[in-house]
């Protein structure tokens, strides 16, 4: 893990005194509060519906033993002794008064993190694939490069107003699990045929009112070059992302005007002026590269007796290690998913007494590290499988061994109308109500793996669009309403979802999800996803499931 | 015309607060002065924008509302769940419905 | 006008010309006037241009070298765009003369606006009541430090020197 240097320090307490004092003009009226509110969101701090919200970045969702324990008192001392991990791998504290948040950020700058720049129309936390050095499919670890754009965009002053936010995913494995093709930029670490490292660069992808996959930017950077070709294509977005209508402005929608032929030759000439004077990157990636090198892992055997044996005597356990276990690198290691959506509670959600336990739980068995998803969940990264048994049984007190990782009811859940300012309909209703109507684990599992995603309004925070089975909750006639799309894909081969059709009541949208997945089970082949089934069979036979007896 | 309360959110909490007429704010629902006529509106967020200068409030916002047993009720359920609290928590309840069981 | 320079509320000569006027010495013009003048014009005033978009950078190139102040109309301190385009003129095209941000601009942001080669901030009474000049002081000195990269220069983002990259 990168540990921070003293200039990153002196950065992050230079912050701190910044914002007390920002905090301090706003009280005193120096500021107004249309001044204030980018200075504000710049810190993470929003202003909710019943409170003010504290977003704390965590850099590409990996975060040690120590952090985690600081998230957890922050959760206890200010909050309401929880906190919400975020679709971007990040946390929130939803209960925050004005005046804590300069203390708050002072102490979280004692364990070296912060708020700066996760949100604002700014760059924002550069997310990355949370089995990211650990996972089987892995090429090259994304982190490096995540925290070099993380350095190079903090605090940058040309980029802190752009036209709207802007969002950067890193991915170095086979599998896209950090969805790279819906966000502003997204990069993919390649090689190009004479196996010299570099980028593909993907540009204009996001969700929202607009939803859109990304396209490609280049097909091959030099790695070397990345931050100069950042700067380009920032400036260009910078002079030239529209600024008179909010839901026109973001890089998605100044590639489908210009086209992306014409953005790319504008990035391109921007960067040929630039590279001159461009930052280096070579040896600043070199020494972050430094701080991920693997850790010293035991010499364990592949396959752990204790654990098969483990398995054979308890069916509770078993299910878990078959659903949440996925296949580490090194022999005798796995990564653990532990999930944060225990059958009708409330998805991403952790009391501060499991953050504490978490901490402890990856002090013990998972060297000190742990990883936030953009689904809402954990990942402890280096857990022998030999712990598996005793790690489970902890998690297990803790309510934090929810067999359901990637299935239907590990559910992404945007916190909605119930916290959310912008929301137009409940979202951790439905989530949770979904959750118990397929609780039944052998239900789960003969469904197998399904993302359903809902999002309490249009600015789709719970990536509706990229579900398999997305909801959109809105509003029409003062009544909450759903619609329901369907195919979306958050891969490398990303699609958008399609609109089924009416949406439908808070009362009826149970019973359709329930109706779409039974076509999807008499419909399928062997262990078709649903995605294929859907792409195989077409909308049609969902749509008559959901609207003909209705 | 419909019966309006005017509502924002306190400057330091950020909680949710009630114009009370007098150029006051409350937490409490129960205290916001009720108006249902444009005058009386137009006097609300008058006071509005003297409490935003004086850094008391942000985003002021008239709401329309029912009495219901003598106790203003939104009528949008939005509004609602700024007034109760978060549907999915009833632990965290706000004492500004709790006051009229 | 109110020119905020070197972390003072600077006194100066300079004056905004309205439309129709003429090239004078030290008036700051708007780019029709400036493209009306001829180069002995220009050769023989200390004067300056008025730009509010990207665009009319290009209409400056070819008289970079006999401006002295560029200054750059915000529209709103949220809109951004004027520090890419100070550094737009430093970097692509060299400019040594001066430029100013015209906008009220909040004082956090003065640090960011010199790092981009922006030596000077223009606001308007109210603003600078509200904002007095020990914030815009302060804002310098207790500025946050960027993450300093590789070979830039001085010129390209203005950074101190203190930097791991030096």
């Amino acid at each position: 893990m990168y540990t921070y240097d003293n200039l990153d320090r002196q950065l992050v307490h230079q912050r701190v005194d910044q914002f007390r004092g920002q905090v301090a003009r706003r009280i005193s009226g120096s500021l107004n509060e249309d001044e204030f509110k980018p200075l504000r969101l710049m810190n993470g701090l929003y202003l909710e519906m019943h409170a003010y919200m504290l977003r704390v970045a965590i850099p590409y969702g990996t975060l040690s033993s120590q952090q985690m324990h600081k998230l957890g008192d922050i959760a206890d001392k200010y909050d309401r002794d929880y906190g919400h991990f975020t679709t971007r791998q990040n946390i929130q504290y939803n209960w925050i008064e004005l005046e804590q948040v300069p203390q708050i950020l002072a102490e979280l700058a004692t364990v070296d993190m912060h708020a700066i720049q996760s949100s604002g129309n700014c760059i924002r936390n550069v997310t990355a694939d949370p089995y990211a050095g650990v996972a089987r499919d892995e090429l090259a670890d994304p982190r490096p490069t995540a925290e070099l754009i993380r350095q190079w965009s903090s605090l940058h002053p040309e980029f802190a107003f752009l036209p709207r936010k802007f969002k950067v995913a890193v991915s170095g494995a086979e599998h896209d699990r950090a969805a790279i093709r819906v966000h502003d930029i997204g990069i993919q670490l390649i090689q190009n045929e004479a196996g010299e490292p570099g980028y593909k660069i993907y540009v204009g992808g996001g969700l929202g009112r607009t939803p859109l996959v990304g396209v490609v930017l280049r097909e091959f950077l030099p790695r070397k070059e990345l931050l100069a070709y950042l700067e380009a294509t920032l400036r260009v977005y910078n002079l030239y992302g529209r600024r008179d209508n909010k839901f026109k402005a973001r890089i998605k929608i100044l590639t489908l005007e210009l086209g992306i032929d014409a953005l790319r030759e504008q990035v391109e000439a921007e960067y040929r002026k630039t590279i001159a004077n461009a930052p280096v990157t070579e040896d600043r990636l070199a020494t972050i590269e430094q701080a991920f090198l693997p850790p010293v892992y035991e010499k364990r055997p592949k396959i752990s007796t204790s654990l098969n044996n483990q398995r054979n005597k308890d069916q509770t356990f078993s299910r878990w290690v078959e659903n949440n276990i996925a296949e580490h690198k090194v022999d005798g290691y796995a990564i653990v998913n532990v999930s944060l959506k225990p059958i009708g509670g409330i998805a991403g959600d952790a009391t501060s007494k499991q953050m504490h336990k978490l901490a402890d739980l990856a002090e013990q068995f998972s060297l000190n590290e742990i990883r936030v998803t953009k689904n809402q969940n954990i990942v402890l990264p280096h857990v022998k499988k030999d712990d598996l048994g005793e790690l489970w049984r902890m998690l297990y007190i803790y309510g934090l061994a929810e067999a359901n990782s990637g299935l239907i009811t590990d559910i992404i859940s945007c916190p909605g109308m119930d916290y959310c300012s912008l929301a137009t309909a409940r979202s951790i209703p439905i989530a949770q109500q979904i959750s118990k109507r397929f609780a039944d684990p052998a239900l789960q599992e003969k469904i197998g793996p399904m993302s359903v995603k809902i999002s309490g309004c249009i600015n789709a925070c719970g990536h509706h669009h990229i579900g398999q089975i997305g909801i959109l909750g809105l509003e029409k006639k003062g009544e909450e309403y759903y619609q329901i799309v369907l195919g979306g894909d958050d891969s490398l081969s990303a699609s958008i979802g399609k609109i089924t059709g009416p949406g439908f009541s808070k009362d009826e949208i149970v019973d359709a999800v329930e109706r779409i997945i039974e076509k999807y089970l008499e419909q399928r082949i062997d262990a078709e996803l649903f995605a294929d089934t859907y792409r195989r069979i077409g909308a049609s036979p969902f749509k008559d499931a959901l609207y003909e007896s209705h | 015309m419909s019966m309006k309360i005017l509502t924002a959110n306190g400057l330091h909490s950020g909680g949710v607060v009630f114009a009370t007429g007098d150029g006051k704010w409350s937490a409490f629902i129960t205290q916001a002065q009720l108006s249902s006529d444009s005058e009386t509106e137009e006097a609300l967020l008058a006071m509005a924008k003297q409490s935003v200068e004086t850094q008391t409030i942000v985003e002021p916002f008239l709401i329309e509302i029912d009495v219901i047993n003598g106790m203003p009720v939104p009528k949008r359920y939005r509004e609602q769940l700024r007034v109760s609290g978060p549907s999915v928590r009833s632990d965290f309840s706000k004492p500004a419905l709790q006051e009229v069981a | 006008m109110n020119l905020i320079k070197d972390g003072k509320v600077a006194a100066t000569d300079w004056q905004f010309i309205e439309e129709g006027g003429q090239l004078s010495a030290n008036s700051i013009v708007g780019v029709e006037l400036l493209l009306n003048s001829n180069n002995e014009q220009m050769d023989a005033l200390k004067f300056g241009v008025l730009i509010d978009g990207d665009e009319q950078l290009d209409d400056l190139i070819a008289y970079l070298t006999k401006i002295d102040l560029i200054v750059i109309a915000f529209s709103s301190f949220a809109d951004g765009r004027g520090f890419s385009m100070a550094y737009r003129l430093r970097n692509s095209f060299g400019y040594e003369g001066e430029i100013w941000a015209k906008g009220n601009l909040i004082a956090d942001q003065y640090s960011q606006a010199k790092q981009c080669g922006i030596d000077g901030v223009v606001i308007d009474d109210l603003h600078l009541k509200r904002q007095p000049i020990e914030q815009w002081q302060k804002a310098l000195a207790v500025a946050p430090l960027p993450y300093p990269f590789g070979n830039q220069s001085e010129q390209v983002y203005h950074q101190p020197k203190n930097n791991r990259f030096t």
